[in-house]
């Protein structure tokens, strides 16, 4: 037992350290924290786990439960069938149009997925993260190129940071995180709108859209009810065309009559609430930093 | 206190924390109730110094190596250790100094002070935060400004003195057995 004079002296020792610490210790010296913060969460998993579940089946993603579950398991095999149709009509154009950029494409969308369902187990201390805890890891293939989806290929976010067993998912519609490049699907080619969406903070994205027109001129413009796909070059190739949602409202832009500015929201309803994800993975992401381990053990 | 059922007592909250806070969150500003920062006030109103001082440091701990702080533009997050120790050694300062000018053995009490030594809390956080931001860190971004975030933590202090007030029900029954001097000594 420590004396109480003991302790009198460590407080405000300990105070200081902490004063330090919070304030000017730089953040790249702070890498030793998050080791510990893994510690942290393990030990509180036994109980956050269970009431994460119990709270995600009393308050859930989506307030449909009259749906079957033959009919949803039959909606997500429709919806990744429609997402593999796109890619490829996402493909054949990009083939099409320029040879020259055809083993970047083939790489690009060829690449096979590694599908792991994490369910979730809790979220951070502070809600002001966005991040919600999966159980899935570095153990699972799960890295840092990874993405997150929901049920009907619904993309829910991307993974920041990965431990052995677990990993952080930071939801796509945040507020702080960045905006993504879209296509907003008009028809059933992949003639698509490419817009760029900002995430608002009420969990819908918002943003301006590209100005096209049609061979008689006429403005083509997106409607409510389309659906927006993920097209961004810099997420990995097995987050593109995974959907964003659909076009709830569609405004002119203040910056242009011309222009127009879309708001999405997503197909379910809370992201934040859904109790499992699917953590995709390229599978030749994982062979690279296998082949990069490689390299670094021999030369050794 | 006793120091084991402290440490049952920080792992059950910190499990409720982790586990059940957002799902008490309102709408998507994140307007949600402490577990900790409840328990923190039962500790601080009832025991004696320094032990309230010591668990503010050890529970801000706890809550500091579970706080991924979001960097801008979504580029990640970084674990800090010291934002929510040193804001909820300053709350519990607060809490000690009234805890002789109120009726201590009522739920609305606890709701109370946890309500103040919760806005306390908040500021200094987003005081903390704000040092980094302006030393460079990359923490706070033109969609989540400090002025908004504190906003939405006020909101919070508000949640967890409701939440406080509920807890204490519960708290108030098992406080002897964490050696918590709830009754009122008699001369």
């Amino acid at each position: 037992m420590l004396s109480p004079a003991f302790t009198s002296r460590l407080l405000p020792a300990t105070l200081v350290l902490l004063v330090v610490c919070a304030i000017m210790v730089p953040m790249r010296f702070l890498a030793w924290t998050r080791p510990l913060g893994q510690l942290v969460t393990a030990f509180a998993a036994p109980i956050s786990h269970p009431l994460a579940a119990f709270s995600r089946w009393i308050s859930p993603a989506e307030s449909s439960p009259l749906v079957s579950e033959k009919v949803r398991e039959l909606e997500a095999r429709l919806e990744e069938t429609q997402r593999e149709l796109r890619r490829v009509q996402l493909e054949n154009k990009g083939l099409l149009r320029s040879l020259e950029e055809l083993h970047v494409l083939a790489e690009i969308t060829a690449a096979p997925v590694r599908q792991v369902a994490a369910p979730i187990f809790g979220s951070s201390s502070d809600l002001s993260s966005n991040v919600m805890r999966a159980r899935a890891g570095r153990q699972q293939g799960v890295d840092t190129t990874s993405v997150a989806t929901a049920s009907g290929m619904q993309l829910v976010g991307r993974v920041v940071t990965v431990d052995d067993r677990t990993c952080d998912v930071m939801l796509f519609t945040a507020k702080g995180a960045e905006a993504v490049s879209a296509m907003i699907f008009i028809d059933a080619t992949a003639n698509g709108l490419v817009c760029r969406l900002s995430p608002t903070g009420t969990g819908t994205l918002k943003g301006p859209v590209e100005d096209r027109r049609d061979g008689a001129g006429q403005a083509v413009e997106p409607a409510i009810g389309q659906v927006v796909r993920l097209n961004d070059g810099r997420w990995a190739s097995c987050a593109q065309m995974l959907l964003i949602g659909k076009v709830t409202a569609v405004e002119p832009s203040p910056e242009g009559p011309l222009r127009k500015i879309v708001t999405v929201t997503p197909t379910i309803e809370r992201l934040d609430r859904v109790s499992e994800v699917i953590i995709r993975t390229s599978a030749s992401s994982n062979d690279d930093s296998g082949a990069t381990k490689e390299k670094a053990g021999s030369k050794r | 206190m006793n120091g084991a059922a402290f440490v049952i007592a920080a792992w059950i909250f910190m499990g409720l924390e982790l586990g059940l806070k957002d799902a008490l969150s309102l709408g998507s500003v994140h307007v949600a109730p402490s577990f900790m920062f409840c328990l923190l006030t039962f500790i601080a109103m009832f025991s004696s110094h320094p032990k309230p001082t010591w668990c503010a440091i050890g529970l801000g701990v706890l809550m500091d190596l579970t706080f991924r702080v979001p960097l801008r533009d979504g580029i990640g997050t970084v674990t800090l250790i010291g934002p929510y120790s040193i804001a909820y050694v300053v709350g519990v300062q607060l809490i000690t100094a009234m805890r002789g000018l109120v009726i201590k053995r009522n739920p609305l009490t606890v709701g109370f002070l946890a309500f103040t030594g919760s806005i306390v809390t908040q500021v200094v956080l987003v005081g903390v935060l704000s040092l980094r931001m302006w030393w460079g860190d990359p923490i706070f971004g033109p969609s989540n400004p400090p002025s908004a975030e504190l906003l939405a933590r006020l909101g919070s202090a508000a949640y967890t003195g409701l939440l406080g007030c509920a807890i204490s029900l519960v708290m108030f029954p098992i406080a002897p057995w964490m050696g918590l001097q709830v009754q009122a000594r008699r001369r």
